[in-house]
């Protein structure tokens, strides 16, 4: 008992090591910024966080972008440009935002208006509930009545004045570390049990103050970043979301949406197509630009989801296959597992084949697949 | 909500219902049984959190049903050195929770995988380690989880912050549930690889028949 205990002390310290990084505390005070370089070497966005080889990015003017190569030490990455994310023949060279651009004229949103009932309502959070600004909050990270909070109320209040009902948790789900996004997932999926119109959870980010600041009207506001997770069978349907956001957002406000950046991870996004993550501005960046960006913010959205846009998206035509791809990606993936795991258990193709056809037996009551061996 | 997000939500359900059945029937328990246990677990996600003191809370499906399932299994242990090693194996996860949660990459990008995949993993490693059984790696997983989670939350609470905890909140899809099934996935996993490696080309000795091993007959 002693040794196997030993043995469990080792494996689970293993198990650490082989799992633990930069501590949460580095991605929240700028310490971790990439840079993505285009093939010249220039600048074009950073995040507050690793970039991965196949993460996305839609820069402000719809250029559209891959990400082919990292530099870990360096802390840079390198994407090749694919073309205009406003250009749909462009789009048609690319599986994922083919779909993406196909969504976005088809999407659910594009029904036009509000539910049957006529209740129009966001469900709303924030996953790291210490985020807070410098300037006014004197810290980028609190515990107790974190600025991100303020950013969230002004989107309420402001979506409330349109006539749209918001319910946003004030809940917190500290500490900032990995679990952070299995706590607010909690909270996401009792927000989903009244059945929102669009899930959002409002963050800010950790790069430079000057990559958020823009002017609108004439007033000095902060850029919104939209991102979307995609690793999750989601993921089509968030950047379709996220397009018509920023497509409508150019149109009425150009310069609010900074880019939309398609990174690995789910961000909770997996649980709701409607789910995405808002960046307010950068924890350098005063408070009272991200809120007021947040009013702008409102009106894009009510726009998106029950406005003008919806209506004329609505016009367009019938859904487009993204559902059903997300759908087959999620059916494929727990076919693959099944199958893995099946040839490691047997060892041997033929075994696998027999061992798969007998749980396809089970669980269908032997419509298919092959059952038990009878004794003659 | 249209017909097409109804589907994709229904697939991942789905999904969690048959994986979920296929676990819990390694776990000695009867077809129906299983069958029971995941439809309460999905089921019980959407119904109503049930308040126990200010700031706590449980959820039926991700909570409640997961550790009624554990104290069924822990009683139909097969020796008090069974559930004995069923708890020690609970407490040394819900450590390993804390410490890998405290220490993981914050941004989901720099995940390998899902935490919840992480707990799960390390359950079902230090279960097996401790006594090859795909019940401790349940139990371990789930009362691990829980366990971690509590003494968070407590601790969040100590340093004065007002903080809720809705155990399981997240129903069937919650880190709770996840990372008990995927802990026996991967005890199985390791017994069915070092069971074969000890086995080499000769034909397996025991078969899986309703819920429990049996011996099988040489032909």
């Amino acid at each position: 008992m002693k040794r196997n205990a030993m043995k469990a002390a080792a494996l689970a310290l293993a198990a650490l090591a082989l799992t633990a990084g930069e501590p949460a505390a580095a991605e929240t005070d700028g310490d971790c910024v990439y840079t993505l370089l285009d093939a010249g070497g220039a600048a074009l966005t950073q995040r507050a966080g690793r970039i991965y080889e196949g993460d996305e990015y839609i820069a402000a003017d719809d250029a559209w972008y891959r990400v082919t190569a990292v530099d870990d030490g360096a802390h840079t990455a390198v994407a090749e440009y694919l073309g205009s994310a406003a250009d749909a023949q462009a789009f048609a060279r690319s599986d994922t935002l083919a779909e993406g651009n196909a969504l976005a004229e088809d999407s659910d949103l594009a029904e036009g208006g509000a539910r049957e009932d006529g209740r129009k309502l966001i469900g709303m959070y924030s996953t790291h509930s210490d985020e807070s600004y410098l300037p006014e909050d004197g810290t980028s990270s609190k515990w107790k009545n974190a600025g991100i909070y303020d950013v969230g109320d002004s989107l309420k209040q402001a979506l409330e004045k349109r006539g749209i009902d918001v319910v946003y948790s004030r809940e917190t789900f500290l500490p900032h570390d990995a679990d952070a996004y299995s706590r607010s997932r909690r909270t996401a999926e009792e927000l989903l049990k009244q059945g929102p119109d669009a899930l959002l959870d409002i963050h800010r980010d950790a790069v430079p103050a000057e990559q958020y600041e823009t002017e609108v009207d004439g007033e000095p506001v902060s850029k919104v970043r939209l991102f979307v997770g995609r690793s999750n069978q989601n993921a089509a349907e968030n950047k379709a979301f996220a397009r018509q956001i920023k497509a409508e957002a150019d149109r009425k406000y150009p310069g609010l949406i900074k880019d939309i950046f398609i990174g690995k991870g789910n961000y909770n996004q997996e649980i709701y197509p409607h789910s995405l993550l808002l960046e307010f501005g950068t924890h350098e960046i005063e408070k009272q630009k991200a809120m007021e960006s947040a009013g702008y913010m409102a009106e894009v959205l009510d726009s998106v989801l029950y406005g003008d846009a919806a209506r004329a998206e609505g016009a367009k035509g019938t859904r487009a296959p993204a559902v059903s791809r997300g759908i087959g990606w999620a059916i494929a993936l727990a076919l693959l597992a099944a199958a893995a795991y099946a040839l490691i258990s047997t060892g041997t193709l033929k075994g696998a084949w027999h061992k798969l056809g007998r749980r396809a037996s089970e669980i269908s009551g032997g419509l298919f697949g092959n059952g038990p061996r009878r004794k003659p | 909500m249209t017909i097409g997000f109804i589907l994709l939500i229904l697939t991942g359900a789905l999904i969690l219902f048959g994986v979920g059945q296929r676990v819990l029937d390694r776990l000695r328990l009867t077809d129906r049984q299983a069958l029971l246990f995941i439809a309460l677990i999905i089921a019980g996600g959407f119904a109503p959190d049930i308040p126990v003191t200010d700031g706590f809370s449980f959820n039926v499906g991700g909570a409640l049903i997961p550790l009624i399932l554990c104290v069924f299994l822990w009683v139909r242990a097969d020796s008090a050195r069974e559930r004995a090693r069923c708890l020690v194996a609970s407490a040394i996860t819900a450590v390993a929770v804390g410490l890998l949660g405290r220490y993981m990459p914050a941004d989901p990008s720099r995940l390998a995988m899902d935490p919840g995949w992480v707990y799960g993993i390390a359950a079902g490693l230090i279960a097996y380690a401790l006594g090859r059984s795909r019940r401790g790696a349940f139990i371990a997983g789930t009362l691990g989880v829980m366990l971690a989670d509590m003494a968070n939350w407590l601790l969040i609470r100590a340093a004065g912050v007002d903080q809720q905890l809705t155990l399981g909140g997240a129903g069937g899809f919650d880190v709770i549930v996840i990372a008990g099934l995927l802990a026996v996935l991967i005890s199985e996993l390791v017994g069915e690889l070092t069971e074969r490696v000890r086995r080499g080309r000769r034909k397996p000795t025991r078969e899986f028949v309703n819920g429990d091993f049996v011996r099988r007959e040489q032909r």
